[in-house]
């Protein structure tokens, strides 16, 4: 332990290191969240998808249970994570990680630090992250969205949540025949309590839901239309989506490395411009875009000395956004049932949909 | 339960008397507080008996508390855990399940020998329990018994219910059952039989793998992966039921269904199921790149065994590896690699268009593996090439230096792979010479002036530039520049000879490396004696280079394929390299590979063994490493030469390279030779040594025996340059061994050392090898070693054979002479004449051997003179019908006696010989010494 906690901080650049590594005879595992460390360690060849996986599954029951991650919960309820993770792993043999099996077998009370909001409620976010790189042209080089649903189930005894999806839903080009105004899917797959079956033949995806936070499908989309990106940005960004708005958009610029300052003539309201010398980035904060609208920066770059590649340093630019309710794909959920066991009982209902960016970059 | 200051002793004492409360609610907060304690580390074990004390209640959670405390102090008290033994027994029979796997489970994880006897029972009892959470409990515990004590799990035939309840009808059962018996199959000193499986239990697994949790079907999918199926249609049908894991949501899961699916693709003959099931992979392992970076680092590695496994799979995926500027780095880096492995010509105009951008990032490893990428592509896709230069060309005059210094170390590769296209470049290339400081560029642009000097004007200045800084590069850099100045020069030997003298100079003269001083040597030598035989030898056309690089070996690769999901396939090593005791792998899917992973390791180990061996062997005699067994004595010399003091070799050089001239101008050499040897005559500690033991040997002649002339030991040829002439002699009853080394070298040697290889005499050098050092080239030195009998003994075979290492400032030789019989026997070799009779009778008959000696035509005094100079003693003599009988005695270093009767009849030349010895095997060699020691 002693040892991997030297590695960490020693390592220069901690968020770059990769996950795995030995020490001796041992094989550390581990992950970060939230400023913490998940770690485990193995003196045999196991498995690191499972077992990232499995510390990121720990990690969720823990937050679950605790209400949030942190180092203070984690002091607090040490006595109740040890049996937990007792319970989890038995002899290294991973028994369960659903909250629902779990609970029974814990008798350690647990601090909550943050009660849940609520009870009886089921959010429902379906969420899109937009990967989408730009050529010079305005042409898009590569794309790909990655859709997920999530859901935060607080009401316990796993009702049984059905999610309607559209029924031009198709998976797999290879599948599709001759149509192509649906919407089309490369790949998804699916929480373990979906019933797979009744998402082939209805596009319903059905399941029963233990009490907590679950990713219940992801999916993925490569290729789409350049007419689908909610933001444009050639020399200046615009947006195609009217209606909406996008919300916290950062545009961050590189700047040729001879730059010395930068500074903005014209100024907005709702917008500020931050140069950071020493990695010698601009990074431009808009609040609000509204659809259809467009904003622009005239940025004035300083420098001693300009050198013939000083044009081609400014590249590439990347957008960091978030575009509420609307989805890149037209994917949506047509309805959302709950079926409670417990008649009479009403629980809310909540759906959200948003879209943001992963890699959203732009070459110049 | 914050953490409180904790004044330990008082709080221990305060804890003892709450648990012994009569109050439960008081009893369990007690317990609390001490769990608490233990979890955050502090040392609360002195309450043992008073936890133990709480055990027997109905209160579940006191009970799993006090469960928590045994199995973290169990071990440091075992005789007070085996008051706990009772109710763990009566536990396992509590009508409640949970109370039951509770006690089989805490019972299995206390590590101590006299409560797992008591564990049996019970276990036996929960493997067959009605509730399935206390069966798979079970299961896993049978693991845990079997990593105490493996024999206890096979004589109680725990194994076996463990096989029966695979068929168990809850899946989580079945899947503990499976974990359970690969780790013990895994583990196990003797694991044939653990867990053979047959279509019917891949059949039972198959099912449960529909019903268990994410973690069982991991369990499950990893033993079907180990699982050879018979038939074609059987790899058809695990297929089919397989495939639907690759759409759940855990990468682990879908990981381990992968590499089911890639095992038995190796199996399925029909190419359209093939078809079929690499479009439904190629989905799944791209979308496997849209999880958490570390997930997506683990995919990666794995699809890059993959992909050169089976390439296309992913063949129409490439813009899934395109990297996203917020991918960490070890991402990106695996990314490219990928990419590379999937250009195409039908893709590299894409691929190189993003390479392109990658160049101009941020981070300097990534850019310079992008430029090395673009190499890669070039040198891959013919007709991709002259893009790549076009883009490499931009690249550089981007003048970012990494960027440069990368780029023209591919170019030279590119070079090497299309000869005579692309030298248009090279003015390019020529522009940024001054911008290169890595020794890597440097000696890549050096590569390229040198390979295309005629068509460089200016070649000579370039290169004359580099040779101005020449003592300040690395001896890549230095080794080149002597490379191409010498191709330069075959190319254009007129304007050029001034360069490539310096050059020669330079490297023979000022130089203290080896390898450069050798190169130069040769160069020099060539180009004086045959310059066109130096052009074909320096001008020789190259091999082409490999099309694809950095490929795992097949074996390796189709090793790592069972591997898919671990951490091998992320180390891209096979687990044996990187964990220890790890067992062969039950079965191997894969038919053609027919070693297991252990197997493997020990034929690397051969590989490297044969590898050492002719290192070892090379420079000796062929005889020295006859059998396996010497072999290895072989290696322990070379590992003992290893830990000779080696004396710096550099003084001795600078002191000697001024001097030494290169063929052709031996009068000045002769006098430099003279001129050094005065020089050093007086202050060199082996030259007076050497003059000392002259004198001695002049002094002595008289008490000493014969020697034969010297014969050559080492010949220039074995020795790089030294040859050792030498022969062994008795001189004041000590054995000596004299030498002449002569160097033959270009360069003066120094740091001498010598070593003896066990023998049959136990000969070992007395002292210190002593020779003048440095020795000039062709210059001599005498040297004469006193050995001594002292040593470790082994028998050699011929018993006389002595393997000798000889060290020096270039490398370690190996040879091995024969010593001569003679000056191994003592002075005091003499018997008493009753004592020959008693000895002579006591040996038996067939230890006896006769012999006859020609050409002696001596007096019967005269030998038996010169025997006793050679310390073969006569006992007694008498004359029977005119022939005189001699009794002779001797005695070998090593305490063995010989007897011998010599009859001299006068007049006739040939003597007779009989020799008799407890140990016959070194009669022939006394025979021998006999004929040397008459015949001198």
């Amino acid at each position: 332990m002693d040892q991997f906690c030297a590695k960490i901080v020693q390592s220069r650049n901690r968020d770059q290191l990769a996950p795995f590594l030995t020490v001796g005879e041992t094989q550390y595992a581990f992950i970060a969240q939230n400023g913490l460390y998940f770690g485990c360690t193995s003196s045999s060849d196991f498995a690191p998808a499972f077992t990232i996986e499995l510390l990121q599954r720990i990690a969720t029951v823990i937050k679950d249970c605790c209400g949030e991650l942190s180092e203070e919960v984690i002091r607090a309820n040490f006595v109740f994570i040890n049996e937990i993770i007792l319970e989890i792993c038995d002899f290294g043999y991973v028994q369960t990680t659903s909250i629902d099996a779990l609970k029974p077998c814990i008798y350690s009370d647990v601090e909550m630090v943050k009660q849940p909001e609520g009870s009886k409620e089921v959010y429902v976010d379906l969420r899109e992250k937009l990967n989408v790189v730009f050529g010079a042209n305005g042409s898009i080089i590569n794309s790909e969205i990655n859709g997920c649903i999530e859901i935060k189930n607080y009401v316990q005894d796993s009702p049984e949540i059905n999610l309607g999806l559209p029924d031009d839903l198709v998976i797999n080009s290879i599948d599709r025949l001759g149509y192509d105004h649906g919407i089309c899917l490369n790949d998804c797959n699916f929480h373990e309590s979906v019933e797979l079956d009744r998402f082939e033949k209805e596009r319903v995806i059905s399941m029963r839901l233990p009490e907590g936070e679950a990713t219940v499908m992801n999916y993925r989309i490569s290729g789409i239309d350049s007419n689908c990106c909610p933001l444009r940005l050639f020399p200046f960004i615009e947006q195609s989506a009217s209606g909406n708005y996008a919300m916290n958009v950062i545009v961050r610029m590189p700047v040729p490395k001879a730059t010395t300052s930068v500074s903005l003539p014209t100024s907005r309201p709702g917008q500020n411009l931050e140069y950071v010398s020493t990695s010698k980035i601009c990074i431009w904060k808009i609040n609000r875009i509204y659809g259809g609208s467009h904003t622009a920066i005239f940025l004035k770059l300083n420098s001693d000395e300009w050198s013939k590649s000083s044009r081609k340093e400014i590249n590439p630019l990347s957008i960091d956004f978030e575009v509420p309710m609307f989805t890149c794909s037209k994917f949506r959920i047509t309805y959302l049932k709950i079926n409670n066991a417990l008649k009479g009982s009403n629980v809310n209902r909540w759906l959200r949909l948003v879209t943001h960016s992963g890699s959203y970059e732009i070459r110049m | 339960m914050k953490e409180k200051p904790f004044h330990h002793r008082g709080e221990i004492f305060e804890l003892k008397a709450e648990l012994n409360s009569d109050k439960k609610d008081k009893k369990k907060e007690a317990v609390k507080k001490v769990i608490a304690s233990m979890t955050v580390g502090k040392d609360v074990s002195s309450l043992f008996p008073d936890v133990i004390n709480c055990m027997q209640t109905e209160n579940l959670e006191l009970k799993k508390l006090v469960y928590l405390y045994l199995m973290n102090y169990a071990k440091t008290q075992p005789d007070m855990a085996i008051l706990a033994v009772n109710t763990f027994v009566k536990d396992c029979e509590d009508p409640n399940p949970l109370i039951r796997a509770l006690a089989v489970r805490t019972m299995g994880c206390i590590r101590v020998d006299k409560i797992t006897e008591y564990l049996c029972e019970p276990l036996r009892k929960c493997l067959k329990d009605e509730d399935p959470y206390v069966r798979k409990t079970a299961a896993v515990c049978v693991a845990k018994l079997h990593d105490i004590n493996s024999q206890l799990v096979e004589d109680q035939g725990f194994l076996e219910s463990l096989r029966e309840i695979l068929s168990d009808s809850n899946p989580m059962v079945v899947a503990n059952a499976v974990a359970s018996l690969s780790e013990i199959h895994k583990t196990s000193p003797n694991p044939t039989g653990v867990f053979d499986m047959n279509s019917g239990t891949v059949n039972k697994l198959l099912t449960a793998l529909n019903e268990c949790t994410e973690w069982g079907q991991i369990f499950i999918l990893d033993a079907i992966a180990e699982y050879q199926p018979v038939s074609d249609r059987e790899a058809q049908s695990i297929v089919e039921r397989v495939t639907p894991r690759l759409s759940h949501a855990n990468a682990a899961v879908v990981l381990s269904a992968v590499k089911v699916l890639m095992q038995m693709m190796e199996i399925i003959k029909n190419d359209q199921i093939i078809d079929q099931l690499s479009r439904k992979l190629a989905p799944t392992l791209v979308t496997l790149l849209s999880s958490e970076p570390e997930i997506q680092y683990v995919s990666l590695r794995n699809i890059n065994l993959i992909v050169q496994k089976r390439p296309e799979i992913l063949r129409n995926e490439i813009k899934a590896f395109f990297v996203k500027y917020n991918d960490p780095i070890y991402v990106k880096l695996e990314k490219l690699d990928i990419m590379i492995r999937l250009s195409t010509s039908s893709n590299i105009a894409q691929v190189l268009a993003e390479l392109k951008e990658y160049a101009t990032e941020v981070d300097v490893d990534f850019v310079r593996k992008s430029v090395r990428a673009i190499g890669r592509c070039a040198i891959k896709v013919e007709q991709a090439a002259e893009k790549c230069v076009s883009t490499l060309i931009d690249l550089i005059q981007t003048k970012v230096n990494y960027v440069v210094q990368e780029a023209v170390v591919v170019i030279r590769d590119i070079f090497r792979k299309y000869p005579n296209k692309y030298e248009s470049i090279i003015s390019t290339l020529c522009e940024n010479l001054d911008s290169l400081d890595e020794p890597d560029a440097k000696a890549s642009m050096i590569w390229i002036v040198g390979e295309y000097a005629e068509r460089i004007d200016n070649a000579d200045e370039l290169l004359q530039s580099f040779l101005d800084g020449f003592h300040d590069e690395t001896t890549q850099v230095q080794l080149q520049l002597l490379t191409a100045i010498v191709k330069l020069f075959l190319k254009r030997p007129a304007d050029t000879q001034d360069l490539v003298q310096s050059v020669l100079s330079l490297v023979t003269q000022e130089s203290d490396n080896p390898d450069l001083r050798d190169r130069g040597y040769i160069y020099w030598r060539l180009l004086s004696t045959d310059p066109a035989a130096a052009k074909e030898v320096v001008l020789a056309e190259k091999p082409l280079i490999a099309e694809e690089t950095d490929l795992l070996e097949p074996t390796l690769l189709d090793e790592l394929m069972c591997h898919i999901s671990t951490l091998a396939s992320v180390y891209h090593k096979p687990p044996s390299s990187f964990v220890e005791g790890n067992s062969p792998i039950r079965k191997l899917p894969i038919p053609r590979e027919s070693t297991t992973s252990s197997d493997n390791t020990d034929a690397a180990e051969n590989q490297v063994q044969t590898q050492q061996q002719p290192a070892a062997a090379a420079p000796a005699q062929p005889t020295v490493i006859s059998t396996p067994q010497e072999s290895a004595v072989a290696m322990d010399l070379l590992g003992d030469l290893a830990s000779f003091d080696s004396t710096p070799s550099t003084t001795a050089n600078d002191m000697y390279a001024p001097n030494v001239q290169p063929a052709g101008s031996s009068v000045i050499d002769l006098l430099s030779g003279t001129l050094d040897s005065l020089q050093m005559g007086g202050n060199t500690a082996g030259n007076q040594s050497g003059g000392l033991s002259s004198l001695s040997d002049m002094f002595s002649t008289g008490t000493s025996t014969f020697s034969e002339p010297k014969v050559v030991w080492l010949s220039a040829a074995q020795g790089k340059g030294l040859e050792i002439s030498g022969t062994f002699s008795l001189r004041q009853n000590v054995v000596h061994m004299d030498m002449t080394f002569t160097n033959n070298a270009m360069q003066a040697m120094g740091g001498f050392a010598i070593q003896f290889n066990k023998n049959s005499f136990g000969l070992v050098p007395a002292a210190q090898l002593e020779v003048r050092s440095p020795l000039p080239p062709r210059q001599s030195a005498d040297s004469s070693l006193q050995l001594k009998p002292l040593g470790a003994i082994l028998k050699m075979d011929p018993l006389n054979k002595l393997q000798i290492a000889i060290k020096n400032s270039i490398d370690v030789f190996y040879f091995d002479v024969l010593i001569p019989y003679h000056v191994l026997f003592v002075e005091d070799g003499k018997l008493e004449s009753r004592e020959f009779l008693t000895q002579w009778k006591e040996i038996p008959n067939n230890s006896e051997r006769s012999f006859d000696i020609n050409n002696v035509p001596a007096s019967s005094d005269a030998i038996e003179n010169k025997l006793k100079m050679s310390n073969v003693f006569t006992v007694a003599k008498r004359n029977v019908d005119g022939q005189n009988m001699h009794y002779m005695s001797l005695k070998f270093t090593n305490n063995i006696l010989v007897l011998a009767e010599l009859k001299i009849q006068s007049g006739n030349p040939t003597l007779k010989l009989a020799l008799k010895s407890s140990i016959a095997e070194v009669l022939p060699g006394v025979y021998q010494a006999f004929e040397l020691i008459l015949h001198s």
